[in-house]
């Protein structure tokens, strides 16, 4: 029961029906004033029951007073008037009413005028009125009052103008209560969701709050202001005719539907705007976001953050925790600066005193620059000069790494040519037992060996070093592997195993140096006519995937591979712990340094007794 | 043979006794030098028909050595070096050296390329420019008589069949162009070409086997990787 009701009360459907419904009795609330002061009515109705005892009635007099007051001097009557007039000066009579001055009190008594001492007093309240004045005599006796019948009617309409005022404020109060419960209602349930217990904020929450406040009370003073003018206006136009209220009148009451209309609209779209934003803001204060999601707050965050890293640069000694350099170099920005507002400040004194001193202080400021700079100078020239030792001797060391390699190599080839010669010439030898013939044999085998190790080691110390010239070109990766293929055919016939190759029917373009990636697959297909069990199938395959080449050369090895793909590719790691095989064991970290020289990736996966290197390259576009 | 001079210099003395040791089997004479210097000094009083020169060496280096040489001498000249690069031989080459010999080198390898030079220099050094003809394309130590189809190294000739000589008139025309495989069987061939990388590949390497000396490294005919095949232009 509670989470279904949780599940109807947070529903979409019930948030949305309750804003329009919300939004709707407002809208009837705020168009109850307009409706009522419609037709004229004054507000004053809803509190005074008596007509005469209104605002209204002595508006009404007054005009009344103030016409006669035009029009008695020329001696005139105003006939089919509302109202009578008596007026005795002496024995002279003055008035509308045919009968004498006791009929007219005894008829009229009540809400009336009359003159005392030259003065016309409001009968009912007794006070003067002081808007008419005039030259009267001191014992004239004058009398305004309304017809009988006249105020009557004037009551009765009084009374249903109260009526349908009391109507109209009645319907408003309700629809606003209404509107008031379904604001509370959406205050309560906005941003909740029935799943969980966490505010949800919506797009309207973007809104920084401050922004939201600004606005909302804008369009509120806005409401209110126009609003009232409408009101006022009608209350103007009940308390007077006055030129303005009349020609508003008629105005209104042309187009009472179509106003109406358009009025509710506005106040229907105004109150939209006006819930919107306020929940946006109720929703912001239960996230509790409702400051730190402001403008201000964020401005304020930032400068003070701008405020504290650039106080941090300018004052914090530790920011260069291992630059003893710059130690300095703090030590005189930090002096440079408060001599700088010392000297400032004292410029900007000086100048209001004494201005030949303020000149004094900005020679003094001209002096610390100067100061500052060519300390700055000489710190910089150390950093420099730093720099371009350590430079000097990196690439002295480089050098020196490029010789030794070059040396030792020419150390390692020089004997090892004697040894090859002289061999060859002790083959040569006539009158050789036949064991020591054997004997060069192995000589002449192992010297080749050690021949072939020396070239390779000297191939991978210049391709980790770096140091080696590669001709870039752009090459076929399929036209590669055949040529390789080719070149080695003889050599893959001898072995007994079955290649397997599948290239692509297209030309596979990369950017790379031919010779030393012919050199990896050499080294690679070399590893696998080693390595391979008898009689078996060596997989070659050249896919294309993505922007990618990739050979892919997979052989089953005829041994038990207890190594794993990083340990294969080190420097001199054989598979075989005998090391029986010839081979200088560098096959594989050659194949892998030249290929990373070339561009490319290289790679070696073990699965049981499946080998499987991968080679892969970027596709030229 | 007897008469034919070689200079050996080098500053290793075991490497030039092994080397003329070598040499004396095959019954050339020996003039030793062990730096530049000596070498130019040997030069100088001799008349020596091939130097087989050591590029490291005191005093002289054997680069700047060949240089001098060059001036005055057309004698063939052999560089040795530990220097394996590709651009030290190019180098080398380009000082004028006629041929270049990585150490450690093999014994039979060495004697192939002095004979294979003396050949070229006592043999068709002059004659060469006397009956010079038309048809005749000579590259280096190659000469390919395009009338009768006949292809002699250093003097001396080789058998071709006719696919290796076609293969071979093309390549050496166009010395020092680079032709894809396909281009080379569909001229040689007459053929559209459809993956015909190995048929190419397998001829080029028995052409290289009767032409170079040391087919694992062509001086002649040479493998493009990934791209084609050349003729280099000596």
């Amino acid at each position: 029961m509670d989470t279904k009701w949780r599940r109807f009360s947070t529903s979409i459907v019930t948030k949305v029906f309750a804003f329009l419904l919300g939004v709707a009795s407002i809208t009837t609330a705020v168009l109850q004033i307009p409706l009522g002061n419609r037709e004229n009515i004054s507000s004053e109705c809803v509190w005074v029951d008596d007509y005469i005892k209104s605002d209204a009635y002595h508006t009404e007099l007054l005009q009344a007073l103030k016409q006669v007051e035009k029009i008695r001097f020329f001696h005139k009557h105003i006939d089919n008037a509302e109202y009578f007039y008596y007026f005795i000066d002496g024995n002279l009579v003055y008035s509308n009413a045919n009968c004498s001055l006791k009929d007219f009190s005894g008829m009229y008594q009540g809400a009336s005028y009359f003159m005392k001492d030259a003065k016309w007093i409001d009968e009912l309240s007794g006070e003067d009125i002081t808007s008419v004045t005039g030259y009267y005599k001191k014992d004239l006796e004058a009398y305004v009052t309304f017809t009988d019948v006249y105020l009557n009617q004037k009551q009765q309409i009084w009374l249903r103008d109260k009526n349908k005022m009391l109507f109209h404020i009645i319907i408003g109060c309700c629809f606003a209560l209404l509107g008031i419960l379904m604001l509370i209602y959406l205050m309560c349930i906005t941003g909740k969701k029935h799943m969980d217990e966490k505010v949800h904020l919506s797009i309207f929450d973007k809104l920084y709050s401050d922004i939201n406040i600004i606005l909302l009370g804008f369009i509120i003073s806005f409401f209110y202001c126009n609003i009232g003018e409408i009101f006022q206006d009608d209350k103007r136009i009940a308390l007077s005719f006055s030129e303005h209220g009349m020609k508003f009148l008629t105005d209104f009451q042309e187009k009472t539907f179509l106003s109406a209309l358009f009025f509710s609209a506005a106040i229907a779209l105004f109150s939209i705007i006006i819930f919107t934003l306020f929940l946006s803001l109720i929703r912001k204060v239960k996230a509790g976001r409702l400051i730190s999601h402001s403008l201000l707050y964020i401005i304020l965050q930032n400068l003070y953050k701008v405020n504290t890293i650039s106080f941090q640069y300018i004052f914090y000694k530790k920011i260069f925790p291992e630059a003893s350099m710059t130690d300095k170099l703090y030590c005189r920005q930090l002096i440079m600066i408060i001599l700088t507002i010392i000297l400032f400040l004292m410029a900007v004194i000086f100048s209001m005193v004494r201005p030949t001193l303020a000149a004094i202080a900005l020679l003094l400021e001209i002096l610390v620059i100067i100061w500052y700079v060519k300390g700055n100078r000489t710190l910089f020239t150390n950093i420099d000069q730093g720099i371009q030792e350590n430079i000097k001797e990196q690439m002295k060391a480089e050098r020196m790494k490029v010789a030794l390699i070059t040396n030792v190599s020419h150390d390692l080839k020089t004997p090892l040519t004697s040894i090859i010669s002289y061999t060859d010439l002790l083959a040569r030898e006539e009158g050789l037992s036949e064991a020591a013939f054997d004997y060069i044999k192995i000589l002449q085998t192992k010297s080749e060996r050690l021949k072939n190790m020396v070239t390779d080691l000297f191939d991978l110390a210049k391709s980790t070093s770096g140091d080696i010239t590669l001709e870039f070109d752009t090459i076929d990766l399929k036209k590669l592997l055949e040529q390789t293929l080719a070149e080695m055919g003889d050599k893959i016939k001898q072995s007994g195993l079955e290649f397997r190759v599948k290239l692509p029917d297209t030309s596979v373009n990369i950017m790379s140096d031919g010779k030393r990636l012919y050199r990896v697959l050499q080294n690679v297909i070399d590893n696998a006519l080693k390595y391979s069990l008898k009689d078996t199938r060596v997989y070659i395959y050249l896919d294309i995937v993505g922007n990618k080449a990739i050979i892919t050369m997979k052989n089953v090895a005829g041994y038990q591979m207890d190594f794993t793909s990083e340990e294969i590719l080190q420097r001199f790691y054989r598979g075989d712990a005998s090391r029986a095989e010839e081979g200088s064991g560098l096959g594989l970290s050659i194949a892998q340094g030249f290929t990373g020289n070339c561009g490319g990736e290289f790679k070696v996966e073990i699965d049981g007794d499946i080998f499987k290197v991968l080679i892969s390259f970027e596709l030229l576009k | 043979m007897g008469e034919e001079k070689i200079l050996v210099v080098d500053d290793d003395k075991e490497i030039v006794k092994a080397i003329e040791k070598l040499l004396m089997l095959e019954g050339y004479t020996i003039v030793k030098a062990y730096d530049g210097l000596e070498a130019m000094d040997a030069l100088m009083k001799n008349t020596i028909h091939l130097i087989l020169l050591d590029i490291m060496m005191p005093k002289l280096d054997g680069l700047s050595a060949t240089m001098k040489i060059r001036e005055q001498k057309n004698i063939p000249i052999i560089l040795l070096s530990a220097k394996s690069e590709d651009s030290d031989k190019i180098l080398g080459l380009s000082m004028g050296a006629d041929d270049y010999i990585t150490k450690p080198f093999n014994p039979q390898e060495l004697l192939a390329r002095v004979k294979s030079q003396l050949r070229r220099y006592l043999l068709l050094g002059d004659v060469d420019n006397s009956r010079k003809k038309t048809n005749l394309i000579t590259n280096g130590g190659l000469s390919l008589d395009t009338d009768a189809m006949h292809l002699t190294i250093d003097g001396e000739a080789v058998k071709l069949t006719a696919t290796e000589y076609r293969i071979l008139e093309l390549l050496m025309k166009n010395a020092g162009i680079v032709f894809a495989a396909e281009k080379i069987y569909e001229r040689v061939w007459n053929e559209p070409a459809y993956s015909v990388e190995n048929t190419v590949m397998v001829h080029i390497r028995r052409i290289r086997e009767k032409i170079e000396i040391n087919p694992k490294e062509p001086n002649y005919l040479k493998v493009v990787w990934g791209i084609g095949y050349k003729m280099e232009k000596i």
